[in-house]
């Protein structure tokens, strides 16, 4: 694989120095809001980036995605209540079982396109939601159907609970994961496939893409992503109740994240879900509570504006700014050598 | 006995309900195969226009019609013409994402709209036929239910005659089979887009007031509604309108029969099964003409 080197390089800088400025970010700033409301952040920056993968580089809708976060958090959660293993375990459980279960239901909704194909995935979000919200007790573990389960605090790390700003590295610590994982999926062959799957299904599978085996793939991996970040989730939170974790506003709103920073782009989820998050709480703060409705209001639009004028999302536009002012920046250098 | 039938009505009217919001969706997702996303919640918009409506002046619901319907249609028209066309026209594939994105970025617009400006809690309009029932007997009927079937009814034999009987219909059928061919045909696509979101939501508007006596309001009533159309329509098939209301009585058969011999919760989860069944079996619907 050919190794691109100068672009390697030089894209290192700026995200090594976004690195730093959220390491150090705890450390300066210490009213416990605004921690709150970073690490909420970087939770949906987590969510946008794992929903990338299958829904910005593989281009599938999958709007039923947030079906495996929900997966997480209760795998993790019951593990930890019903004192069958540490909850760290009970992520990974999560993990796996996400990855098998999105392959398994996945299956059939890959032979649906379009519409159907996101409608099919809801479905699947709802079965389950309706599902879990159901069950008061599986033998004699209670479930708590909506209600869910109350996690016991115990502020140990062995049972996933975190001081606050230990709270920001741990999910910051899970967004480099999960972006690592979407780097080395992008610039690999699954990406390129992915990508090619993407933008014409059938063109690329007249090359000789095994189609339906890729997208299982991305599915399996962004469903495990998802639910590794819904478990901390659930335990940032202290409850996991179907209305938190299977939620189909939820799922929306992480399409919305991703799509508004850029899909199919490394830094486009990220982007959006900060950008989004931190206009979200401005105005809440500025203008109160109930302008937190008003400031979801702004998603929705900010969504069909991108949609139609700017289908690169943030990243595209901040990429559009920096490439305008590099040309400026080349075009005086030119000059001044010219001049010399 | 006598409450079998009792559940078989109720199912089949609260069918009808279902069908009134969706039937619209089954014409413009056939038409212009755009799936809106927001076609519950902008019910749910319709029915607190309507609640402000009949605040302030205590007007009939059935009356409001004359207002909401040629309102609703200019709204979708112009939905239609100013942001969703262009997003159509650019686009070479039979159905655009892009379209999908922004109606759902316009559902959750006119949902959090709503939270904002009414809060979440659910308002109940008073109206002259609230509460009202026919009585067969050991059987009640609610009014509001058999005036909302009798109105579907209506709207699908309407539906049907238009674009059967009718240069229009013709048209709007034409360019749902190729869009480009009908182009080249002469006929105008742009136009033709802008009439049919229009009668969608000028349907929405029609169940809206037909709904209102029942129904409280409140901006989560939005989703499920949005959500049982959607079930509709996939399950009559899309495009053909009488496959709407039998969808919807489809629908509202197995939710009043779900609920009484297990419980609500069973009950909308064998709704989704059923959803995932003809999603997975016969993806075109019921009644749809076109070969899965």
């Amino acid at each position: 694989m050919m190794k691109r080197e100068m672009k390697f390089n030089k894209g290192m800088i700026v995200p090594a120095l976004l690195l730093l400025v959220a390491i150090v970010f705890p450390q300066v700033v210490t009213q416990k809001y605004i921690l709150q409301v970073g690490t909420t952040m970087l939770f949906f920056a987590c969510f946008a980036s794992a929903w990338n993968i299958i829904g910005g580089y593989a281009g599938q809708f999958a709007l039923g995605n947030g079906l495996y976060l929900g997966v997480g958090a209760y795998a993790a959660g019951i593990c930890y209540v019903g004192g069958f293993c540490s909850p760290w375990i009970g992520m990974l459980i999560g993990m796996v079982a996400s990855a098998l279960l999105s392959a398994v239901i996945s299956r059939p909704c890959f032979r649906l396109s379009g519409t159907y194909f996101s409608l099919s995935t809801v479905a699947f979000l709802y079965i389950g939601l309706y599902t879990v919200s159901s069950i008061q007790y599986v033998g004699d573990f209670k479930l708590g159907a909506t209600m869910g389960l109350l996690l016991p605090y115990s502020g140990r790390w062995q049972d996933m609970q975190f001081s606050k700003p230990m709270w920001f590295y741990v999910v910051l610590a899970c967004l480099v994961v999960i972006l690592i994982v979407s780097a080395w999926v992008k610039n690999h062959r699954m990406g390129y496939y992915l990508m090619a799957i993407g933008s014409d299904q059938d063109a690329s599978a007249t090359t000789g893409i095994n189609v339906v085996m890729y997208k299982t793939y991305a599915q399996m991996i962004s469903a495990a992503l998802m639910a590794m970040a819904g478990s901390l989730y659930g335990f940032y939170l202290l409850t996991v109740m179907p209305t938190k974790v299977l939620s189909y506003t939820l799922s929306l709103e992480i399409m919305m994240y991703c799509v508004i920073g850029g899909k199919g782009t490394l830094w486009g989820p990220v982007m959006g879900a900060m950008t989004m998050g931190f206009i979200s709480e401005f105005m809440r703060t500025r203008m109160g509570a109930s302008a937190a409705s008003l400031g979801t209001v702004f998603y929705g639009l900010a969504l069909i504006l991108v949609v139609r004028f700017a289908p690169g999302g943030i990243y595209g536009l901040v990429k559009m700014l920096a490439d305008k002012i590099g040309d400026k920046l080349k075009k005086s250098k030119t000059k001044v050598e010219e001049e010399a | 006995m006598n409450s079998l039938i009792q559940l078989l009505i109720d199912g089949t009217l609260t069918g009808g309900v279902y069908a009134c919001v969706a039937i619209g969706l089954s014409l413009s997702f056939g038409i212009m195969r755009i799936f809106n996303w927001a076609q519950g919640d902008t019910y749910m918009m319709a029915m607190f226009i309507l609640y402000v409506l009949i605040g302030k002046t205590s007007m009939h619901p059935y009356l409001a019609i004359a207002i909401m319907v040629p309102l609703m249609f200019l709204y979708g028209s112009a939905l239609q013409k100013y942001v969703l066309n262009p997003l159509v026209m650019r686009t070479k594939e039979r159905e655009s994402l892009d379209v999908m994105l922004t109606t759902a970025g316009v559902s959750y617009v006119i949902y959090n709209l709503a939270v904002f400006i009414f809060s979440s809690n659910a308002k109940s309009v008073d109206t002259p036929i609230s509460g009202k029932m026919f009585n067969f007997g050991s059987i009640s009927i609610s009014q509001g239910k058999v005036f909302a079937f009798i109105s579907i009814l209506l709207v699908t034999i309407g539906l049907e005659m238009l674009l059967r009987k009718t240069e229009i219909g013709r048209a709007l059928r034409a360019t749902s089979q190729d869009k480009e061919t009908a182009q080249l045909m002469g006929m105008n696509n742009v136009k033709l887009y802008n009439l049919a979101n229009g009668l969608n939501h000028a349907c929405i508007g029609l169940a809206a007031c037909v709904m209102i006596p029942m129904y409280t309001v409140s901006p989560a009533s939005g989703q499920t509604f949005g959500f049982k159309s959607l079930i509709v329509v996939v399950l009559g098939g899309k495009g053909s309108v009488p496959g709407a209301l039998l969808g919807g009585i489809i629908l509202g058969l197995v939710e009043v029969l779900g609920a009484y011999y297990f419980n609500n919760v069973i009950a909308q989860m064998m709704i989704f099964g059923l959803f995932a069944l003809i999603l997975f079996l016969k993806p075109n619907g019921l009644l749809s003409k076109e070969k899965s």
